[in-house]
């Protein structure tokens, strides 16, 4: 079964993130100026809330930016120009992701760092000690020799005693 | 004299906390069990002290004491006994207290039962529970004192934070996230008593596991709890915002799931003592920055306290923990270490340890944003705020490698895995998660995030179905069991394992159901005359009449309701309501909510026009947004499940060749795990 198994699930797997791609790079494209007005007020921030957008919140001061935005919009102005409109008047602050390069690099950075850094100690310690002292290596050698069916008893029988 | 008696109870316990940690000290140096069953006792009575100044400041409430200036500021005559009893913790003073009572109740409770199983570890753990103790009946001595006289005494008192008293999840919310965050401070303890004795052994692993998942049901409890109680009350159709106090809520429950899955690898190959111990103090501190952010008004949030003055003793606090456990831990660092990674690149710990790296990750991220704004403006004078779709978009796909993760880790076999075994086990995950997207983008699915949701969904829950298929009928065929005795056996055997499993299948859930409540909700404002209808995709909204009456539980209260008749796959009557509080400057909002198993329709009412009887409505469909909740509750189940106390003591194996013998020594070494 598992021979037939294999190329399907990666048939599958494939068209998967084929549309995944599709739907990211298709997606955000707002055609009303309804829509547009909406994606603008999501990335401003509510000047008299805690922590919502101008398109969550329903004070009177985010009905403003909102009424504001839709006049904005509805003369032609592109999505930057409104923006920069908002952070001339109220500061950056107004802006709820903002195109601070701090902001957005060094999270990535440290992440990254982190991830190449972990990787590195596994592959050291491949190569180090290709068997860490006591290892169990027993369920997987197993299911490389012994018939399928044994090999996942050994393996079941090992792993129920993971806890 | 309620008052007077709290006090006096705050001042004692801090007398008995303080002696405690003398006591415990003082034995432990000296090997002196009279010392320590002082200590012990001393810490009984804390508990006592603190229920004692907590029963004293309930009664005040229930009795509108208005002589006590947290009742004045909290209460009002007219306030139902319901919410003058959960004003305990509504507010700066009395939450402290009621931190206070759950510390000293946790602390008790892990003194108690480990009185005999961990002689050596328990003193030391009980110098830091005590100290912790001490320093929070400290702040209620000094700057935070619950019990503060007011002069005059008013006859009518501010009464409750509007917001608070809104709706009865104010009883729950609180209570479980404290629950958690205080109980949290047991693992820390139990790390310094193993630093201390030098004892990081797989007693002491298993102890502190279980001591982490505990507070961390709770965690989880309180989060998704604060998250529904935000949808039901705040009325702007959401549930997380990524304000800076759920921020603080999130950051020890990060690190300690962190802990929770590296401990595993911890106890299986007695390596990574550092990092386990670096995970548990980093919890613990972060639970005290949380609480800071909270308390000392640093930041702006929905929760934030207006006092300010306790602050710097937080401050104090943070950097004396972080300073003191890490000097502790650095000191250790020799006897501790193997750095050694514990399996092969691809292998079950290598996932653990990668999930490590990852949930670390998120907790960057999120410290990183929460702060960084203060950071900026404090070097530069520039405000900046960073906000939900920033952590959206930077956690994103940090988010879908750990869901990706989630399934892989179950999926490898410990030590490390051949490609056939690499090969078996995916393949049919693999597709069952492929398939899933591909039947979401079928059924009309054109967002990106509830596709991807979908596919590790189905990869994740595939892969644990499969094992406990598999692993039920093994079972069930080497003991002649019936499949499903089999599995319910062999879940109960295994209960960290199965819980687990149920764990991440309610994460799962979650994910699908958050994904596409972001990406497909939809939602319209309008304002209607009396008669008029409103269409929202299948629903149809029509507004009947507006409704201004006093609330019969508390007659200060004034609610305006629109009376809506709602038709379509749900329909009745629906009265989204404001509610104007005489404290509260502006009114209320109160949504209608109606849940179903497929979508949500959330109705607020913005404003109303008493001449003409127009209402305006904000009116949301939320679809799978009840799927949160229900995931939720799946993950405390699992999380529950695993934790409960096993009456048969499971093997574990020591990383040794040979598991059988050597488990059996170990088990009967171990205490109750």
């Amino acid at each position: 079964m598992s021979r037939l198994l294999l190329p399907v699930a990666a048939v599958a797997a494939l068209a998967a993130v084929a549309l995944v791609g599709v739907a990211l790079l298709s997606a955000p494209a707002p055609r009303t100026d309804a829509e547009r007005t909406e994606r603008l007020a999501a990335q401003l921030r509510c000047p008299d809330c805690q922590a919502l957008s101008v398109a969550e919140s329903r004070t009177r001061a985010a009905g403003a930016i909102r009424g504001e935005i839709a006049g904005l919009v509805a003369v032609g102005r592109s999505d930057e120009q409104i923006r920069s409109h908002f952070v001339d008047r109220y500061g950056e602050w107004i802006l709820l992701a903002p195109p601070d390069p701090v902001a957005w690099w060094l999270p990535a950075l440290v992440v990254l760092a982190a991830i190449a850094a972990f990787g590195a100690w596994l592959l050291r310690g491949r190569a180090a000690t290709t068997r860490a002292p006591g290892a169990t290596h027993a369920p997987a050698t197993a299911a490389a020799g012994a018939p399928d069916a044994e090999a996942r008893r050994v393996r079941e029988e090992l792993e129920a005693l993971d806890g | 004299m309620i008052p007077t008696l709290g006090h006096a109870a705050v001042v004692v316990g801090l007398a008995a906390t303080l002696f405690a940690a003398a006591a415990f000290w003082l034995g432990a140096r000296r090997n002196d069990p009279g010392l320590v069953l002082l200590g012990r006792r001393a810490m009984y009575a804390a508990f006592g002290l603190a229920l004692v100044a907590s029963a004293a400041m309930v009664v005040s409430l229930l009795t509108h004491d208005f002589s006590v200036r947290y009742v004045a500021r909290n209460n009002a005559t007219t306030t139902p006994p319901f919410y003058s009893f959960i004003s305990l913790w509504a507010a700066l003073e009395g939450s402290i207290l009621f931190w206070t009572l759950l510390a000293t109740g946790w602390a008790a409770l892990v003194l108690h039962r480990y009185r005999e199983r961990a002689p050596a570890l328990m003193p030391w753990a009980g110098v830091t529970l005590a100290l912790g103790a001490a320093f929070f009946f400290a702040v209620m001595a000094w700057p935070g004192d619950p019990f503060v006289r007011t002069e005059p005494v008013g006859a009518e008192g501010n009464g409750p934070n509007a917001l608070l008293q809104n709706h009865p999840f104010m009883g729950l919310h609180p209570p479980l996230l404290y629950l958690g965050y205080s109980g949290l401070a047991v693992p820390f303890a139990f790390g310094m008593a193993a630093l201390v004795t030098r004892r990081t052994d797989e007693a002491w692993l298993g102890m502190v596991r279980r001591w982490t998942l505990v507070p961390w049901t709770f965690l989880s409890a309180g989060i998704v709890a604060g998250a529904w109680w935000s949808y039901e009350v705040l009325g702007w159709g959401g549930y997380w915002a990524w304000d800076p106090v759920e921020n603080a809520a999130l950051l020890p429950w990060l690190t300690a799931t962190a802990f929770i899955h590296s401990s595993m690898v911890a106890e299986r190959r007695g390596t990574l003592r550092v990092w386990t111990h670096a995970l548990v103090i980093a919890t613990f501190v972060l639970t005290l920055v949380g609480t800071f952010l909270t308390r000392s008004g640093v930041v702006e949030s929905v929760h934030s306290f207006t006092q300010s003055a306790i602050g710097p003793w937080f401050a104090g606090a943070i950097i004396v923990a972080l300073a003191g456990s890490l000097a502790l831990l650095v000191w250790r660092i020799p006897e501790l270490g193997d750095t050694r990674p514990p399996g092969r690149p691809v292998s079950r710990e290598a996932a653990f340890l990668f999930n490590n790296v990852l949930f670390l990750g998120v907790t960057f991220v999120v410290l990183f944003g929460t702060v960084y704004p203060m950071i900026r403006e404090a070097a530069s004078g520039e405000r900046v705020s960073l906000g939900a779709p920033w952590f959206t978009q930077v956690n994103a796909p940090i988010f879908v490698a750990l869901l990706f993760l989630m399934g892989v880790g179950p999926a490898l076999p410990w030590g490390g895995a051949s490609w056939r075994t690499v090969r078996d086990r995916f393949a049919l995950p693999l597709l069952a998660g492929a398939l899933l997207a591909v039947a979401g983008w079928l059924l009309g699915v054109r967002a990106a995030a509830p596709l991807v949701a979908l596919a590790m969904a189905g990869f994740v829950v595939t892969v644990m179905g499969e094992e406990v298929v598999r692993g039920s009928l093994v079972r069930g065929r080497a003991r002649g069991e019936r499949p499903p005795v089999a599995a319910w056996r062999l879940a109960t055997r295994n209960r960290r394992r199965y819980g687990g499993y149920l764990v991440h299948a309610g994460i799962a859930v979650m994910a699908v159901a958050v994904a596409v409540s972001g990406s497909l909700a939809s939602d319209v404002t309008v304002t209607l005359r009396s008669g008029e209808s409103v269409q929202l995709g299948a629903y149809t909204v029509t507004h009947q009449r507006v409704v201004s009456e006093r609330l019969a539980s508390d007659p200060r209260v004034l609610e305006t309701r629109a009376e809506l008749a709602l038709a379509g796959p749900q329909s009745g009557a629906l009265a989204p309501a404001l509610r104007d509080y005489p404290n509260s400057p502006s009114p209320i909002a109160t949504p209608a909510v109606r849940t179903a198993a497929g979508e949500d329709l959330y109705v607020t009412l913005l404003a109303t026009d008493p001449a003409s009887g127009e209402v305006t409505l904000h009116v949301f469909v939320n679809p799978l947004v009840a799927w949160i909740w229900i995931g939720g509750a799946v993950v405390v189940l699992g999380a529950a499940f695993a934790a409960w106390p096993e009456r048969r003591r499971v093997p574990v194996p020591a990383p040794a060749a040979e598991p059988v013998p050597a488990t059996a020594t170990i088990a009967a070494a171990r205490p109750e795990q």
